[in-house]
């Protein structure tokens, strides 16, 4: 692993496609069948969160020693515990990336490649991501800065070249099913936007950090813009229907159809698809490769990616054995696991380190 | 050392791209497949379905080769065939149609469902289950039910367009007729509470073809709109009715010509430019539910052979209150057939209801079948008949005047 560094505009463009990757084509499905006519609202809301993941990563930042979350752990819980704590916060999130790579495989799998088995899939992924986390962090920024506007490109001209289809009066009336629905749904894709507490793992590696809660807060609204389109587009073409399948936006660029040979883009959708979450799991897979060089104090850091890599595939199978169960993960229970690890977690470490270190000024 | 290292490992992966020439051995080419055209669903005997495609052929004039085991069409320069194939359900019959083919069956262009009316009278839902679920199919595909069988429609070997289902798509952007979607139908068994929906409603053109065309042009005729409950048909309208129909929906395109009814056989024909149709429901304080229909349409003069002078303002006033009146009949007489007859709400009253007052609907909601029959209509049309067309009189007028 070639360390590298990056700056906060990178980092912000890796943010922006590690959340978007995989919330565009699964959430319109899961926010209308939680949320209803209202389903555009959730993203809005959830964006909150978002901040205020930016704002308590940056707040742990500036406590950590070295700007490290996993020293912190060790400083505050002491070593053993902390060195505990660490490998359960790598572990998992290596649960939720095994999750995102075998939602990609049966993306690809059910959709494209009728025939072909799926760990060719995710092992001809996994493949690629490993070289590009062994090149560094900043060979994937520069990818990023190269093909995430490429992806977002794509996805925008797929939802205007939808427009003439869609029906603004769908959303009407608004506050149908009242507001418990409405957070039902907030909560969950809430569970996409904590995932940005992920680059707790990376501030270390960013040269401007005073840069970062600009570009943060930036990435964020333009995560809540992208999903607040993808949910628009979906639901004003297909209503209250977006709920029946499991790709909303798939379904949708499947419908796109002008002057009878303008039609089948879905390899579009596939290409956003496959790009984006090679971005998310290359994200993940580096984090958690540095997250496992802190902890074990590893000298020679290019001798994790093989081991992780191997490891990433066969838990990816390990996690669940059908869509069944990885769809329920992710639509249910999942979220409040993803919330707990990802942001109740960190902010319990937070108020732990900040009390200690205020009785430590006290008692000096 | 290192370069010959670096030299070993080039040779090694020159010997392993060797492997790749051999090609994808999973390779599906043009020829390996049968592209369906367009796909038939009847009702076989009970619990059975029939499925039937229709397959292009790629060769061109290959004059009565078509085989493939299935049932073929009689005609020479057919270049599609039928192939048919009944099972208890949808993905059986599919099944049962591919083991009869040499090639793989192909629906990715797949472009037009057509349901035999004893089917859609027993229920599509189940033929939608697998529609929607087999990821090679299209959310766009039109879909029509067929006056007796869908079978029959596939057979059709068309004179004007390469086959019955491009002559069908093609006959659905005419101003008689209209395009309903796979989307738009499972969109609104969604949101509708009574799963009310309406699809184009076709009948065999050989059915007409010996009164109405000579040398028997072989289409296949839109004959109105059937209406669908709980995902089953319950009936339809005729095409004067679907006028009306068509007027409440805003799917009245340009093009289309309203004959005015006259006391003695004269005629007045407008050729309309463009018509807009507006629902507003309301809800009175006295618990009454009223649609106010607002229709703004425009047209120009295409012929007139009554005494009605088109430059005088005041006949011409009448002459617009004549076109009001002709639309106004056919809304109301469309409304009547669906509110007493039909008892169902295919003009997505419901849902206007439920934008404005989702309150009072979702108490009404349970029973809106029955609701939907109290529906008061107020009608607000206007017809404007701005340009007379070539002549400013008609000819019997200009005979007056050289008098």
């Amino acid at each position: 692993m070639v360390q590298g560094r990056i700056s906060a505009f990178q980092l912000s463009i890796l943010m922006f496609q590690l959340i978007l990757s995989s919330s565009v084509l699964l959430m319109p499905s899961i926010s209308t069948a939680l949320s209803g006519k209202d389903m555009w609202m959730t993203p809005i809301l959830s964006s909150a969160l978002g901040f205020f993941t930016i704002w308590m990563v940056l707040k742990i930042h500036e406590i950590s020693p070295n700007g490290s979350f996993l020293e912190l752990l060790e400083t505050t819980c002491g070593r053993w515990v902390g060195k505990c704590f660490s490998l359960a916060f790598i572990l998992f999130q290596i649960h939720i990336v095994a999750i995102t790579i075998r939602d990609y495989g049966e993306f690809i799998v059910t959709n494209f490649f009728l025939k072909t088995p799926v760990q060719v899939i995710i092992g001809a992924m996994l493949l690629l991501c490993a070289w590009v986390v062994k090149s560094g962090i900043e060979v994937m920024a520069r990818t990023g800065q190269i093909f995430i506007p490429v992806i977002t490109l794509c996805t925008l001209v797929i939802c205007i070249l939808l427009i003439p289809e869609l029906d603004p009066t769908e959303i009407l009336p608004i506050f149908e099913r009242g507001a418990a629905p409405i957070a039902k749904g907030t909560v969950v894709v809430a569970g996409w936007f904590c995932q940005l507490s992920l680059i707790l793992f990376i501030l270390p590696l960013v040269k401007d950090v005073k840069e970062v809660r600009k570009w943060g807060y930036l990435a964020v609204t333009g995560i809540m813009l992208m999903m607040l389109i993808a949910n628009l587009t979906a639901f004003l073409l297909m209503g209250e229907s977006t709920a029946f399948f499991n790709y909303p936006l798939l379904t949708a660029s499947r419908y796109i159809a002008y002057a009878e040979f303008f039609e089948h883009v879905e390899a579009v959708v596939m290409m956003v698809w496959v790009l984006g979450e090679f971005f998310k799991i290359s994200f993940y897979y580096y984090a958690i490769c540095k997250g496992l060089e802190e902890t074990c104090r590893v000298s020679k850091p290019e001798a994790l990616v093989l081991p992780v890599c191997v490891l990433l595939f066969t838990s990816t199978f390990w996690l669940a054995k059908d869509f069944q169960t990885v769809g329920d993960f992710i639509a249910v229970s999942g979220t409040l696991y993803i919330l707990a690890g990802n942001l109740i977690f960190p902010l319990c470490i937070f108020f732990v380190a900040r009390m200690k270190l205020r009785f430590k000024m006290n008692q000096t | 050392m290192n370069r010959f290292r670096t030299h070993v490992f080039l040779c090694c992966l020159c010997f392993l791209s060797m492997v790749q020439l051999t090609g994808c051995w999973d390779r599906m080419e043009v020829n390996d497949i049968a592209i369906i055209v367009g796909a038939g669903i009847d009702q076989a005997s009970t619990n059975q379905v029939k499925l039937s495609a229709e397959i292009y052929i790629p060769e061109e004039n290959n004059s009565e080769s078509q085989s493939g085991g299935g049932v073929t069409t009689n005609s020479g320069n057919g270049k599609t065939f039928v192939s048919s194939a009944t099972g208890s359900s949808m993905a059986e019959a599919m099944y049962k149609l591919q083991e009869r083919l040499s090639r793989k069956l192909y629906w990715g262009h797949n472009d037009i469902f057509v349901f035999g009316q004893k089917r859609a009278e027993k229920g599509i839902q189940d033929d939608l289950d697998f529609i929607l679920r087999y990821v090679r199919m299209r959310e766009r595909a039109n879909v029509y039910v067929a006056e007796g069988k869908a079978f029959d429609i596939l057979g059709i070997i068309p004179k004007l367009e390469p086959n019955s289902m491009e002559a069908l798509s093609e006959l659905s952007k005419t101003e008689i007729s209209t395009t309903v979607d796979l989307k738009q139908v499972v969109q609104q068994i969604v949101e509708t509470p009574d799963e009310s929906f309406s699809i184009p409603y076709i009948n065999r053109g050989t059915l007409v073809t010996d009164k109405k065309h000579n040398r028997n042009p072989n289409v296949s005729y839109f004959q109105g709109v059937s209406l669908f409950k709980k995902t089953k048909m319950i009936g339809s309208l005729n095409t004067d009715v679907t006028w009306g129909y068509f007027w409440m929906t805003n799917n009245i395109k340009g093009n289309t010509i309203i004959a005015l009814d006259m006391p003695h056989h004269e005629t007045i024909a407008i050729l309309l430019t463009g018509s807009k149709t507006t629902l507003t429901p309301r809800i009175t304080a006295d618990g009454k539910w009223i649609m106010k229909v607002k229709v703004r349409s425009e047209g120009n003069l295409l012929q007139n052979t009554s005494a009605i002078d088109f430059m005088s303002p005041k006949q011409h006033a009448e002459m617009v209150k004549l076109a009001n009146e002709e639309v106004k009949f056919s809304i109301t007489n469309t409304m009547r057939i669906l509110q007493k007859k039909y008892k169902v709400d295919v003009v997505q009253f419901g849902d206007e209801f439920r934008k404005k007052y989702p309150k009072q609907w979702k108490k009404v909601k349970p029973n809106w079948s029955t609701a939907f029959q109290q529906v008061q209509l107020e009608l607000d049309v206007m017809v404007d008949i701005p340009r007379p067309g070539f002549l400013n009189k008609s000819i019997v007028q200009m005979k007056d005047v050289s008098k």
